[in-house]
């Protein structure tokens, strides 16, 4: 097969994942509005479906274009989304305890899925610097490092949500068992940010002879990171449980948000091309 | 001495270090750093907003990563980090005991019809199943302690050990550091000294940047992809020793060549250098390089215009850097050439490699070589085994200390009338609601395995 018409089939793959996860986005939201857990359910398998199509388009665009999903913007973006659905699942089959938070953590993988159409893939293939196993490391462990922040933002919201009487909050796990999750993943999200940075620094060394540089998408980094510190240091000495914990959760979800997003687009840096 | 070790301990101390490390790295994208800033625009900036200027000079806000406040910072970080770091280890060698239960822990208790040899048999065989290790028992056996993820004691300090070693390796690094940046045609001899350089980023107490090497870059080759986006560069080192041999290293984007401890790096900038030579009737010869950009396609042409040297000539270039293929290799490389002289009407045409062209006033000017030019960088890093073994360690530390929480499990066997009771409690410094909820899971499979009331029993928190 040549290569256009394998970027056909792999945008009708993405197509029909979008269409699953969409599917188990209304059934998430349904769960919100009557609490019934078989809506959970459905809107868990619907995803777990909707990855199928998702990987084999993730796979064929990578054995079309030469290179991982983590060049172009939209390849970045979709593999964003994959990651955090990934993990979402993985966790939430293990404690099923987390299989509710699929109702903050779904739309905001479609929010992903549909930033991707906005930058439309091109056929740029990497730079000389862009190789070795540290640079992989690098752009791949912001998939899971994001995937925790968003699972860590969705127990927080969770977290926070009005409990009434009645309605959907009954059906929610224990409050405190959310801000266990929300501690839990926040701590995995400090790890694998981490590991970003590391692996970051030890490519710019073997790049460039140089392992910081305090580019400003590496100063915002490492701003992320600290900021996750501190809500962990918080947590830890000053007892910041609940909501001080799940506000200062989406603060660092924020910041992530920030250094990843928009940062790239306003500022001069090397991360500036091939970032988000 | 005891208050600046209790003020360096405190956690009040280190979210205040950090929020004012973190404050100094917004404020290091806000206010436009020397570094990365053209001079002009502080200029202008001073001419627009004196006072506001000068405050940022004063403050040094526009080298913040090398002002002696941030260093300061860093250093009682540093120091803070020492210090915690000596007690957490203290804490964890000297407390080998486990604490009693966690009162503020909801305690979960079991009724059993079974004796208490049978009933040790099944809490430990569960607790084997779930991982637990047994740290310590009672003399008459009532009282069982559990621990899971021992190693998870030691998180914090490996955690903190790895961020003390990156700091101090970054801080030395930052003292002593060199990084000359030179470029280098291909083929022409380059001597690595402190006037040579095009620029230089050094450490604070670095002494000038002088290597005292002679080389020259020979046989660069640029690869390229499919869509003609350079793939990589290769190219070789030739470096000409003292005693007259010469030493020939390989050189390519990512694979630096090592040379007496110093590395160099290939910049992955390039482009082509054009030799010009102007024949003038009243002078000598002049001969000028002209270095051009590689384009982001290998088959776009280059252009520039330039002041030829010490002359009224100005030059319109586009160059072709192979005109049969169009291709990168140097082959057949041709210029499309505009001259301007001062009060002459401009002359123009196609000059290929070593042709001439006939000027006013019987002057000429041959397109002599085309040949690579690369950027190169020139570095001695200091302190990276003890930067990497920071980074290994904080990694494991923060992946013990998150992912692998130490747990202690408290079993108290109490006789009744006709039964035994058994009190489940526990202790964790982290994900407690869901180590509560591991502790029921336990007290459930004990239920069915050795409850009174068999597999409808259910346990009590």
């Amino acid at each position: 097969m040549e290569t256009t018409q394998l970027l056909i089939v792999e945008a009708v793959c993405h197509w029909v994942a979008v269409s699953f996860y969409l599917m188990a986005t209304a059934f998430f939201t349904k769960f919100l509005v009557n609490s019934n857990h078989k809506n959970l359910t459905s809107g868990w398998w619907l995803s777990l479906i909707g990855m199928i199509p998702h990987t084999l388009s993730l796979g064929i665009r990578w054995y079309a274009v030469g290179h991982g999903p983590y060049l172009q913007q939209a390849e970045s973006l979709s593999f964003l989304a994959y990651g955090a659905i990934g993990m979402f699942l993985a966790f939430s089959h293990k404690a099923p305890k987390l299989k509710s938070i699929g109702v903050i953590l779904m739309p905001c993988a479609l929010l992903l899925l549909a930033l991707r159409f906005f930058s439309a893939p091109g056929n740029e293939m990497p730079p000389a610097t862009f190789t070795g196993i540290w640079f992989i490391i690098h752009t791949i462990s912001i998939v899971p490092a994001m995937g925790a922040f968003v699972i860590a933002l969705g127990a927080s919201v969770l977290y926070l949500l009005p409990k009434r009487g009645g309605g959907f909050s009954v059906k929610l796990p224990a409050p405190e068992v959310l801000d266990a999750y929300n501690h839990q993943f926040a701590g995995l999200a400090f790890i694998c940010w981490g590991i970003m940075i590391i692996a970051g620094a030890i490519w710019a060394e073997q790049s460039w002879g140089r392992y910081w540089g305090w580019d400003a998408i590496e100063t915002w980094s490492l701003i992320t990171w600290i900021f996750l510190g501190l809500l962990l240091h918080l947590r830890r000495f000053f007892d910041w449980q609940g909501k001080n914990a799940a506000w200062a959760m989406i603060f660092c979800f924020m910041v992530s948000v920030v250094t990843l997003f928009f940062l790239s687009s306003i500022t001069g840096s090397i991360h500036s091309e091939y970032l988000l | 001495m005891k208050h600046l070790i209790r003020f360096l301990l405190s956690p009040k101390t280190i979210v205040l270090l950090l929020t004012a490390l973190a404050i100094a790295g917004v404020i290091s994208t806000v206010v436009p750093q020397s570094g990365t800033t053209e001079p002009v625009f502080f200029a202008e900036w001073q001419a627009k907003n004196p006072l506001w200027c000068s405050l940022v000079k004063i403050l040094r806000l526009d080298q913040i990563f090398t002002s002696w406040w941030f260093l300061l910072l860093v250093g009682l970080i540093a120091c803070s980090l020492a210090c915690s770091l000596y007690y957490q280890a203290k804490a964890v060698i000297t407390n080998r005991e486990p604490k009693p239960a966690n009162s503020s822990l909801p305690h979960t208790t079991v009724t059993l019809a079974s004796t208490k040899t049978n009933m040790r048999a099944a809490i430990k065989k569960i607790l084997a199943a779930n991982q637990y290790r047994i740290i310590s028992t009672s003399i008459e056996g009532n009282r069982l302690i559990f621990g899971k993820n021992r190693l998870g004691r030691w998180g914090s300090v490996i955690f903190h050990l790895g961020l003390l070693c990156v700091i101090i390796a970054a801080l030395y690094n930052s003292v002593h550091r060199q990084r000359g940046f030179a470029t280098l045609v291909e083929d022409k001899p380059f001597v690595a000294n402190a006037e040579n350089w095009l620029s230089t980023e050094l450490g604070l107490l670095a002494p000038p940047y002088n290597l005292d090497l002679s080389l020259q870059l020979t046989n660069f080759k640029p690869e390229y992809w499919q869509n003609d986006q350079v793939k990589t560069m290769n190219s070789e080192v030739v470096i000409n020793n003292k005693n007259g041999s010469k030493t020939t290293l390989p050189i390519s984007v990512n694979k630096p060549a090592r040379i007496n401890g110093v590395k160099l790096f290939l910049s992955g900038d390039y482009g082509y250098a054009l030799d010009f030579i102007l024949n003038k009737k009243s002078s000598n010869p002049i001969l000028t390089h002209i270095l051009m950009d590689a384009q982001t396609q290998k088959t776009e042409p280059l252009t520039c215009e330039m002041n030829f040297p010490t002359t009224d000539y100005q030059l319109n270039i586009r160059f072709f850097p192979d005109l049969t293929k169009p291709s990168h290799f140097p082959t057949f490389p041709a210029v499309d050439l505009v001259i301007r002289e001062k009060g002459e009407p401009p002359q123009s045409g196609r000059l290929l490699l070593n042709q001439t062209s006939i000027l006013n006033n019987y002057n000429t000017m041959t397109l002599n070589r085309v040949s690579y030019w690369s950027g190169v960088i020139f570095v001695k890093t200091y302190g990276l085994p003890l930067l990497y073994t920071g980074f290994a360690l904080s990694i494991a530390g923060a992946f013990i200390l998150y992912t692998l929480p130490f747990k202690v499990a408290y079993f108290s066997i109490i006789e009744e009338e006709n039964h035994l009771k058994l009190i489940i409690s526990g202790r964790v410094k982290r994900y407690q609601a869901l180590f509560v909820h591991e502790l029921e899971d336990i007290a459930q499979k004990l239920n069915q395995e050795v409850g009174i009331h068999g597999d409808n029993a259910t346990a009590h928190s």
